[in-house]
C-alpha cells in the first residue's frame, strides 16, 4: 500500500464504521414509522444492523474508487503495475465478506423462525381476513368462540383489536393476490385465494391524534388510561348524536379539524375555535387508528384499496364487538367464499 | 450437383467433420432447452397431481395411447435407419425411409386427432377440469414438436431428392434425427403419465 | 478448425452479398445481425423510457392532465377523457414499462447486440456458429415487438398485471382486464423467448467450438466469458418463460385452470374456470426464469467493464481466473435462489429459510468481482476516457445496487420491504446505473469499429455526468420511499395517511427523472450523428490488446484474413514482454523467446 499515505489510510478505516455507528444512535434512518410490536422492532434492529455494515462497505468502496481515479491517474512517465492479481488478497477479500454473510444469515434465520414460525398461543384474538376487489373483511369467531355461526362479527374496512393482546389472522382472498400489510406493525404477506395464509403480531401502544401537535402519538394502555380521555372528533363536529356511539364512526380525526384553529387551554384541553369565537373544548387526544394497506398489485384500484385497524382498551373492544351490526351481504361473502375454500376453519381451533 | 455438394467438395473431409460436430452441439443444446420447456408442464403436472387435484376422472382410451406409442417408436426406427442409409450414401433407401417416418408420424397426428375429435365431442374441452387442460396442454405441445418434425421430414426428403446429401454429407438428417428421437421420448414420458398413472 | 482457403470457408459459410435485401434486411452477417438489434433495441429504449416518463408524472401529480400528450391523446391510449392518466392507464404504463425494457431493450442490446457483435472478434472467427439461426433470431424478435406494440392498441389495451403477469389477476380475462392486449403479450414474449434461446444456443456452439488457435477458455476477453455463461442462462432458463406463459395463455383462452383455484368469485360472479389449479404455482414457473433472467441483465455488462476497465487502467484484470470462478458460481447459485421472489407470497418458510441462505450467499461472487474491478484501477495508469468513466460509474452504481440486495436477501426485512420502493430502487441501480451505463462505455468503446468513426468526446463527458448526477438523484431516494413503506405500483400515494408525508420525495423523483429522460437526447444525437458524420477512426484508437482491434475498419465481411493464433490472455497491458509499449495484442507472436501467459 505505497501509494496510499498511512493517514488517509488510517481515517477510511475509522471514519467509515465512525460514520456508520453514528448512523445507528440516530436511532432510525428517520423515514421508517415507528414500529409498533415486538416483532417489529426485532426487525428494525437488523435493518439498523445491516445498514450499519452496508454503510461501512459504501463508504470504504465508493472512497476507494475515487481515491483510485485520482491517484492512479495517467501522467507522463507514469507505468502501471503489472500484476495479474493477487491469491492472497483475493482469499481474504472473498473471506472477509463471506463472514459478514454469514453473520446476516444466522440473525435472519434466527429471526425469520420466531416470525413465521412462532405463532402465538395464550388465547390470541383470532380473525378471518378476506380480502377482495378491493377492500378488506374481516369476520370474529364472537362470543361462541366458532367461526362460521350467526353470533360471528362481521366488519368491512375497519377493524377493531385489544391493545397488549396476540392478534392471529387467517388471511385468503376472493378474487386476485392481495397483500395484508400492516406497515407500522411490519406485518406482510401475500392473500391468496383458494390458500389460507396465517400471520400473528401484537399491539402493545393505542394510536391517538393530538390536536395540539397534528401528529399521531402511540400510548400505552396505561399512558392512555392517565390521559385526557380521547374520543373521535366526528362528535365534535356535529350535532351530539345520541343513537351513535364513538366507536362507530370510522373517519380521520384530523381531516374534521382542518377548518378549525385550536389552542391549548390551562386545562391542558383543546380549544375549538372558528371566526374567534369558543366552539367547542375537548379532551387533546382523538382516538385514532393504523392503516392496512394492500401489497400486491390487484386491478386498477389497488392504490385505493385501504383498510383501517382500530387499536382499543379491552373495554371499549368487547363494547365495539357487541355493536356491530349484522350484515347479510357481507355474511354471503363468507358463506359463499371463505367456509367453502377453507371449511376446517369453520370449527374452532 | 447442387451449390451445396459443390462446396463441400473443395473442403476437406476435416473441415466437414468440424461442422458435424458443430451442428450436433447445436442441436444438442436446442434439445436441451427443449428438455427444460417440458419439464415445466411435467413438473407442474407432478405438483398439481400429488396435491390430488387431478384425479383421472374419465381415463383415456389407452388403446389410442398405446398405438400412437407403437407408431412413434416405430417412426424412431425408421428414422435411424434413414440416417444410416444417408451415411452410406443409398439416396434411394434413405427417401424411402424417411417418407415412411414422415407417413408414421401423419398417422400419430391422425390418431390424436381421433382422440381430440373423441373428447369434445363429449365436451371435455380443455376447461373442463384440470387433468383435461394439462392433457391438452401437453399432447397439444407435443404434437406441434411432431408437426414441425414433419416439416423438417418433407424438406429433407425433398432435398435428398434433389441429389444434396452424399455418404460424406449428411448432417441435417442426423440432426433431424436426434430431434425425432427426442419427440420420440418426450412421449414415453407422456404415455404413462396421462394414460396410465 | 482445419486450415482452408478464406474464400472457400466463407462462401460455404455465407458469400458476401450483393444485393439490398441480403445486405441490410436477411443478412447472415453478424455484424449486420448486431446493428439490426441495436437500432430496433435503441428504439425500444426510448418507447420504454418514455412510459416510464408519463408513469412518473402520474405519481408526482395525481390524476393532472399531462402537458402536451394528455391534450394530443384525450380518451385513448393510457389517458382518460381529462388528458390524465387513467387507472387502467397507469397500470398498463407500469407493466409495459418493465416487460419492454427487459426483454426488447436490455437483452437485445447486451446480447443481440454486443454480444453478436463481438463475440466472432474476440475468437477469432469469421462468423457464429449458424449464421442462418442468428439472422432467425433477429426476424422474431421483431416480430415479438411489433406484438408488444400492438397490445396497445387492442380494445382495453395492454397488459395490466405488472410485468410478472401473476395470476389470477392476469388470468381474468373479463370485463376488468385486457383480453387480446394480454394475449399479444404473451405471444410476444413467447416469440422472444424463442429468439433469445436459439440466439443463446448459437453463441455457445460459437465460443464452444470456434474459438482461433491458442485462443484457450483462459485468453478468453471477459466479455465472451460473460457472453457464454449468460447463454447457458438463456438456453436453460428461457424454456420456462416460455411454458409459464402458455399456461397462462391457455388459461385466459382456452378457460383451463392451471394457476385458477376452485371457488373464485370476481365481484358478484363466480369465475368462468372451473378451477383446480393453483396461484402460486405461475409464480415458481415465472420466476425459475425470472431469477435467472436478471443474471442474462447484469452479466454481459460485468464482461463489457472488465476488459474497458483493464484497457485504460493498462493493467491486467485483477484476478482473472476469480472473475471466471465467481461467474460460474453465479451461474450455479443463480439457479437455485428464484424463492427470494417469494418470501412473503404464501411459500412454506422452511423454503423461504432455504432461499435465504442460497441469496445471501450469492452476494459473494458478485462481491469478488467489484473487488477484483477495484484492484484492476489500483496501481494503473489510468487514462480517463468516455468509456472508462462509465465504465467506473457501473462499479460505482452495482455497488448501491449490490448492497441494497443484501437488506432484501434477509427475509425479515424483506418482508417490510417487499413490494416497496426499496426493490424499485434496487433493481434500477442493478439495470440502469450498472447494466445500461455498461452499455454506453461499449456503445462508445466499440463505436470506432461498429462504425468506423468516433463519437464526440465532450458530449460523451457531458452525457455521462448529467446521467450520472440526475439518475442518483431519481433513484436514491426511492430508498426512503421504501423505507417508509411506500408500496409499488401505486397510482397515487395520497390515500394513505403514512404515505403523505413521502409527497415530496416523490415530485422530487418525478422532476429528476425527467432531467434524466432529457440528458439522454445527448447520447442519442452524440450517436446517430457520429454514426454518418463522426470523425474517421483509426482501426485500435483505444490501444486495445483484444482481438478485434487488430482488423481494420470497417470491418471486412470476411473479419480476419487469416484466422488469427493467439499467444496471450487479452489484457497484457504494460507487460515487460510489451516493453517499451504498454500494450501487446494478442495474436502478436511472444517476443524475444519470452514465455507466454
Amino acid at each position: 500500500m505505497k501509494r496510499f499515505p498511512a493517514w488517509s489510510l488510517f481515517l477510511a478505516c475509522m471514519g467509515a464504521p465512525a460514520l456508520a455507528l453514528a448512523a445507528d444512535i440516530q436511532g432510525s434512518s428517520g423515514w421508517i414509522p415507528a414500529a409498533v410490536s415486538d416483532r417489529g422492532r426485532d426487525i428494525d434492529a437488523l435493518y439498523m444492523h445491516i445498514m450499519v455494515i452496508v454503510v461501512a462497505i459504501f463508504v470504504i468502496t465508493q472512497g476507494l474508487l475515487l481515491y483510485s481515479i485520482i491517484a492512479f491517474r495517467a501522467k507522463p512517465g507514469r507505468k502501471a503495475v503489472f500484476s495479474h492479481g493477487s491469491a492472497h488478497v483475493e482469499i481474504v477479500l472473498a473471506l472477509v465478506p463471506a463472514l459478514i454473510l454469514l453473520y446476516i444469515t444466522v440473525a435472519s434465520v434466527q429471526l425469520w423462525e420466531l416470525v413465521r414460525l412462532k405463532p402465538p398461543v395464550k388465547d390470541p384474538v383470532r380473525v378471518q381476513v378476506l380480502a377482495e376487489q378491493f377492500s378488506w373483511n374481516f369476520r370474529y369467531a364472537g362470543p361462541d368462540a366458532v367461526f362460521g355461526t350467526p353470533d360471528d362479527v362481521i366488519a368491512n374496512g375497519e377493524m377493531a383489536v385489544p391493545v397488549d393482546r396476540d392478534v392471529l389472522f387467517y388471511i385468503s382472498s376472493k378474487d386476485v393476490i392481495h397483500s395484508f400489510f400492516l406497515p407500522e406493525s411490519r406485518v406482510k404477506q401475500d392473500v391468496v385465494p383458494g390458500l389460507l395464509g396465517r400471520v400473528w403480531t401484537k399491539w402493545n401502544v393505542i394510536p391517538v391524534w393530538d390536536l395540539a401537535t397534528q401528529k399521531r402519538v402511540l400510548l400505552t394502555l396505561d399512558e392512555y388510561e392517565a390521559a385526557p380521555v380521547a374520543v373521535s372528533g366526528y362528535k365534535l363536529n356535529s350535532e351530539p348524536n345520541p343513537v351513535k356511539t364513538w366507536y362507530q364512526f370510522s373517519d380521520s380525526a384530523r381531516i374534521n379539524y382542518l377548518r378549525y384553529h385550536y389552542d391549548l387551554d390551562p386545562d391542558g384541553k383543546v380549544v375549538v375555535m372558528q371566526g374567534g369565537k369558543v366552539v367547542q373544548t375537548a379532551p387533546r387526544y382523538v382516538r385514532h387508528y393504523f392503516e392496512i394497506a394492500c401489497s400486491q398489485l390487484c386491478g386498477n384500484l389497488h392504490f385505493a384499496m385501504r383498510g383501517t385497524v382500530r387499536v382499543l382498551p379491552p373495554e371499549d373492544y368487547a363494547a365495539w364487538l357487541k355493536a356491530q351490526p349484522h350484515d347479510d351481504f357481507l355474511e354471503s361473502k363468507w358463506n359463499g367464499v371463505w367456509d367453502k375454500y377453507h371449511p376446517e376453519y369453520d370449527k374452532a381451533l | 450437383m447442387s451449390d451445396a455438394s459443390q462446396h463441400h467438395a473443395i473442403l476437406s473431409p476435416a473441415f466437414h467433420k468440424d461442422r458435424r460436430n458443430l451442428r450436433a452441439l447445436g442441436m444438442w443444446l436446442f434439445l436441451g432447452s427443449e428438455v427444460m420447456f417440458f419439464t415445466a408442464f411435467f413438473g407442474a403436472y407432478i405438483v398439481v397431481r400429488s396435491a390430488g387435484a387431478a384425479s383421472v376422472a374419465m381415463p383415456l382410451e389407452r388403446m389410442w395411447g398405446a398405438l400412437n406409442t407403437v407408431v412413434l417408436i416405430t417412426s424412431s426406427l425408421t428414422m435411424a435407419l434413414a440416417v444410416q442409409f444417408s451415411k452410406k450414401g443409398d439416396r434411394a433407401k434413405t427417401g424411402r425411409y424417411l417418407a415412411l417416418t414422415f407417413l408414421l408420424a401423419c398417422c400419430f397426428l391422425v390418431v390424436k386427432a381421433i382422440e381430440y375429435t373423441h373428447h369434445f365431442m363429449e365436451g371435455n374441452f380443455p376447461s373442463h377440469d384440470i387433468f383435461m387442460g394439462f392433457y391438452f396442454l401437453l399432447t397439444g405441445f407435443h404434437g406441434l414438436h411432431v408437426l414441425g418434425g414433419m416439416v423438417a421430414m418433407g424438406i429433407l426428403w425433398w432435398r435428398n431428392r434433389r441429389g444434396d446429401f452424399n455418404e460424406h454429407y449428411n448432417d441435417p438428417i442426423e440432426m433431424a434425427g436426434l430431434y425425432w428421437h427426442f419427440v420420440d421420448l418426450v412421449w414415453i414420458f407422456l404415455f404413462p403419465a396421462l394414460y396410465l398413472l | 478448425m482445419s486450415a482452408e482457403t478464406v474464400n472457400a470457408v466463407v462462401d460455404y459459410i455465407h458469400p458476401e452479398p450483393t444485393d439490398f435485401f441480403h445486405k441490410y434486411v436477411w443478412s447472415y452477417d453478424h455484424k449486420i445481425v448486431s446493428k439490426q438489434y441495436l437500432w430496433t433495441s435503441l428504439m425500444f429504449l426510448v418507447l420504454g423510457g418514455s412510459l416510464a416518463m408519463l408513469l412518473r408524472w402520474q405519481i408526482a401529480y395525481p390524476n393532472q392532465p399531462v402537458p402536451v400528450w394528455g391534450h394530443l391523446l384525450k380518451g385513448i391510449f393510457v389517458f382518460d377523457s381529462t388528458g390524465a392518466i387513467s387507472s387502467d392507464g397507469y397500470l398498463q404504463l407500469a407493466t409495459m414499462h418493465g416487460l419492454i425494457m427487459v426483454f426488447f431493450v436490455i437483452i437485445p442490446l447486451i446480447v443481440g447486440a454486443f454480444g453478436n457483435f463481438l463475440i466472432p472478434l474476440h475468437i477469432g472467427a469469421r462468423d457464429v456458429a449458424f449464421p442462418f439461426l442468428n439472422a432467425l433470431s433477429y426476424w422474431l424478435y421483431l416480430p415479438a415487438g411489433l406484438f408488444m406494440l400492438a397490445s396497445f392498441f387492442m380494445a382495453k389495451g395492454a397488459g395490466e398485471a405488472g410485468w410478472t403477469s401473476y395470476p389470477p389477476l392476469s388470468d381474468v380475462a373479463g370485463a376488468v382486464a385486457p383480453v387480446w392486449g394480454m394475449n399479444f403479450v404473451l405471444i410476444a414474449l413467447f416469440l422472444a423467448g424463442f429468439s433469445s434461446i436459439l440466439g443463446g444456443l448459437n453463441f455457445l456452439a460459437t465460443i464452444i467450438r470456434m474459438r482461433a488457435p491458442g485462443m484457450t477458455w483462459s485468453r478468453l476477453p471477459l466479455t465472451t466469458w460473460a457472453q457464454f455463461i449468460t447463454a447457458i442462462f438463456q438456453v436453460l432458463a428461457t424454456p420456462m418463460l416460455a411454458a409459464g406463459g402458455a399456461m397462462l395463455f391457455f388459461d385466459r383462452v382456452f378457460h383451463t385452470s392451471f394457476f385458477l383455484p376452485h371457488g373464485l368469485v370476481i365481484g358478484q360472479e363466480a369465475a368462468a374456470n372451473t378451477g383446480g389449479g393453483f396461484p402460486l404455482l405461475f409464480q415458481h414457473i415465472f420466476w425459475f426464469y425470472a431469477h435467472p433472467a436478471v443474471y442474462i441483465l447484469i452479466l454481459p455488462s460485468m464482461g463489457f467493464a472488465s476488459d474497458i476497465l483493464a484497457a485504460f487502467s493498462r493493467k491486467p484484470v485483477f484476478g482473472y481466473r476469480a472473475m471466471i470462478i465467481s461467474m460460474i458460481s453465479i451461474m450455479g447459485l443463480g439457479f437455485i435462489v428464484w424463492g427470494h421472489h417469494m418470501f412473503v407470497s404464501g411459500l412454506n418458510p422452511i423454503m423461504g429459510m432455504a432461499f435465504m441462505v442460497s441469496t445471501v450467499f450469492i452476494a459473494l461472487p458478485s462481491g469478488v468481482k467489484v473487488f477484483n474491478w477495484m484492484g484492476t484501477l489500483w496501481g494503473g495508469a489510468i487514462r480517463l476516457e468516455p468509456p472508462m468513466l462509465y465504465a467506473i460509474s457501473f462499479v460505482s452504481m452495482f455497488i448501491v445496487g449490490g448492497l441494497s440486495g443484501i437488506f432484501m436477501a434477509a427475509s425479515p426485512v424483506d418482508i417490510y420491504i417487499h413490494d416497496t420502493y426499496y426493490i424499485i430502487a434496487h433493481f434500477h441501480y442493478i439495470v440502469f446505473g450498472a447494466t445500461l451505463f455498461a452499455v454506453f462505455a461499449a456503445a462508445t468503446y466499440w463505436f470506432p469499429k461498429m462504425f468506423g468513426r468516433q463519437m464526440n468526446a465532450k458530449l460523451s463527458y457531458l452525457h455521462w455526468g448529467l446521467s450520472f448526477l440526475f439518475f442518483n438523484l431519481a433513484f436514491f431516494p426511492m430508498h426512503f420511499l421504501g423505507e417508509a413503506g411506500h408500496m409499488r405500483r401505486l397510482m397515487t400515494s395520497t390515500g394513505y395517511e403514512f404515505l403523505n408525508p413521502m409527497a415530496p420525495w416523490n415530485e422530487f423523483i418525478t422532476l429528476s427523472a425527467f432531467a434524466l429522460g432529457l440528458s439522454q437526447i445527448l447520447f442519442a444525437y452524440n450517436f446517430i450523428y457520429s454514426v454518418f458524420f463522426g470523425p474517421k477512426a483509426e482501426a485500435n484508437p483505444w490501444e486495445a490488446a483484444t482481438l478485434e482491434w487488430t482488423i481494420p475498419v470497417p470491418v471486412p465481411h470476411y473479419n480476419f484474413k487469416v484466422i488469427p493464433t493467439v499467444y496471450r490472455g487479452p489484457h497484457e497491458y504494460s507487460s515487460p514482454e510489451a516493453a517499451p509499449a504498454d500494450w501487446i495484442a494478442q495474436n502478436v507472436p511472444p517476443i524475444r523467446g519470452k514465455a507466454a501467459h
